[in-house]
């Protein structure tokens, strides 16, 4: 894995941190999933063919953009990603 | 295309194709803004629209709140000293983030009208964006917007419905 790949994903969590105070309630679930979703592509890269890894990137992907539009809707994504987890452990 | 069917057509849009935009049509989008109402006609705004790869993706690593990967963002700056000598203290409470945001607004209907997709965005790391831009210190970032060709299906509209924001006349509470 390339040392880039790490520090982009670790300035997105430090920005994000930076400005959740300022920002909505619903933006904290968002930016650990969206966080979640750019780690799983991580390990997406090590291991191309985990079908859970690809699953799991595509149930956050289809739900992270409805907090604006549709928040029932975005947090039963959280529900389905966390469930989606138990399938790889 | 009809100012009206813009304003119901546009979005925020998410995701854009790696198509470039012209130089012609962010100087039309310049001009969109600078056509929009000023506080006190104090027109203190400045518009950065950043098309170098290199520096588009790095203020696009420090904000968390664009997505898609624009081809270029645009940011919208107030010179606040320049408010400061000819402007009042309204201009730098209220008055420059309202031009900022009126100026938006228009260069968001123009980018629609010249078949691009923009958001407007403020989830931004300030400080990382004013180091990358090398911004002079009394120039304040009020809005950043992404720019570029939209891909891929637009988010379903959610408005609260008008019986919750419509008023005419004084406020009277409901029977």
């Amino acid at each position: 894995m390339r040392q880039e790949d790490y520090l982009e994903l670790l300035i997105y969590m430090v920005t994000s941190a930076a400005g959740l105070p300022g920002e909505p309630r619903i933006y904290g679930p968002l930016r650990m999933i969206e966080a979640s979703e750019r780690l799983c592509g991580l390990m997406l890269k090590e291991d191309p063919g985990n079908p859970d890894l690809a699953e799991l990137q595509e149930i956050i992907r289809a739900g992270k953009g409805k907090t604006t539009s549709d928040e029932e809707g975005f947090y039963q994504m959280l529900q389905d990603a966390a469930a989606k987890l138990t399938d790889m452990i | 295309m009809e100012l009206s069917e813009a304003l119901e057509k546009r979005r925020s849009i998410r995701s854009f194709s790696s198509r470039p935009v012209s130089e012609d049509q962010l100087l039309a989008l310049a001009q969109a803004g600078r056509l929009a109402p000023s506080a006190s006609n104090l027109q203190s705004w400045q518009f950065f629209f950043l098309t170098d790869p290199e520096l588009v993706k790095k203020v696009d690593l420090f904000s968390p709140g664009l997505s898609g990967h624009p081809p270029v963002i645009l940011v919208i700056c107030s010179d606040m000293g320049y408010a400061k000598v000819h402007g009042s203290p309204n201009s730098e409470r209220y008055g420059c983030i309202m031009d900022a945001a009126m100026a938006a607004e228009n260069i968001m209907l123009k980018a629609l009208d010249l078949g691009l997709g923009s958001c407007a965005v403020k989830s931004y790391n300030d400080a990382a964006v004013r180091k990358l831009l090398k911004l002079p210190e009394d120039y304040r970032i009020e809005i950043l917007i992404s720019l570029g060709y939209p891909e891929g299906e637009v988010r379903p509209r959610r408005l609260r419905p008008m019986e919750e924001l419509l008023h005419f006349n004084a406020w009277q509470e409901e029977v």
